[in-house]
């Protein structure tokens, strides 16, 4: 169990996040919100590269 | 208004994640997997599996039980129902592919928490046929007043025929598994078109880009499910002798 704790799937919520973000942005113009979720999912993406 | 800078952008995300993932599965994939087991193959659906594990171990190990994901794939079908009616393709094409891997989710979390049983399989189904309706129900909503609603409907039946062959062939006892458009493909295709309609409007600032997209999709989608259906039940026939 602490094999799954120490690598968390973080590039599929990653990548999950960027695309909802730029889906809001895109279809409804929601910069802020869109952009919010985009820049979460860049982070879980950059950690998802950090893991061993 | 379109957005042609962000889109390229996404688009170029898509290539990248595209090339480096998808790309070498259908390479070294098996080109030998026979339509009938599908059309997006063995490999494909061995890499998805592969790529969704940790989040199978990762919600187990903290006490999510399958019926839980079946909820939330439930209520993101119904999202992706609410944003697909309001005209929000990329959004509704990416909520319809996160739904799906939501459905392979929870019946990989009941497999390996050895909770796949009857019960288990019975609300599986009952959540993939609403959560399947809730989508069309909002394309059609989208659709209303013109000849693409046609194509929905018949995508709908299609859809819904292609599970009640298989699931009235194995009410008499008879395995029929098979067919060319399954809920995957399904998904796929009807996710994807829309979410490259949508990016292709945006980056040529032409809105008709996305609905021709998503329009081609429902009326292949149409036409396959219903040829998948009719598939299955001449060889439930067959077998049935």
């Amino acid at each position: 169990m602490s094999d799954v704790r120490s690598r968390l799937p973080y590039g599929v919520l990653g990548v999950f996040l960027v695309l909802l973000g730029a889906g809001t942005m895109l279809d409804g113009d929601w910069r802020i919100r869109g952009g919010i979720l985009v820049i979460g999912g860049a982070a879980m993406l950059a950690l998802e590269r950090r893991q061993p | 208004m379109c957005h042609p800078w962000l889109a390229a952008g996404v688009a170029g995300f898509l290539g990248v994640l595209i090339v480096r993932e998808i790309v070498p599965v259908v390479r070294n994939g098996e080109g030998d997997t026979p339509l009938e087991h599908g059309l997006l193959g063995q490999g494909l659906r061995r890499w998805f599996r592969a790529r969704i594990e940790p989040l199978v171990d990762l919600l187990l190990d903290a006490g999510v039980r399958a019926d839980a994901v079946s909820a939330v794939q439930l209520a993101m079908s119904g999202l992706c129902g609410l944003t697909y009616a309001r005209g929000w393709v990329f959004t509704g094409g990416w909520l319809l592919l996160s739904a799906g891997t939501l459905d392979v989710l929870d019946g990989s979390m009941a497999r390996k928490h050895d909770a796949a049983g009857p019960r288990g399989a019975f609300v599986d189904s009952v959540v993939d046929r609403y959560g399947e309706a809730a989508v069309f129900l909002g394309l059609a909503a989208r659709f209303r007043g013109g000849w693409p609603l046609w194509a929905v409907l018949a995508a709908a039946f299609g859809a819904f025929m292609v599970s009640y062959t298989r699931a009235r062939a194995e009410g008499l006892g008879v395995e029929c598994s098979e067919g060319m458009l399954q809920r995957p493909e399904r998904y796929v295709l009807i996710g994807g078109a829309s979410m490259f309609g949508a990016l292709a409007a945006h980056l040529t600032c032409m809105p008709i880009a996305a609905p021709a997209l998503l329009v081609g999709a429902l009326v292949a989608v149409a036409v396959l499910a219903n040829i998948t259906a009719v598939q299955r039940a001449l060889t439930v026939v067959r077998r049935l002798g």
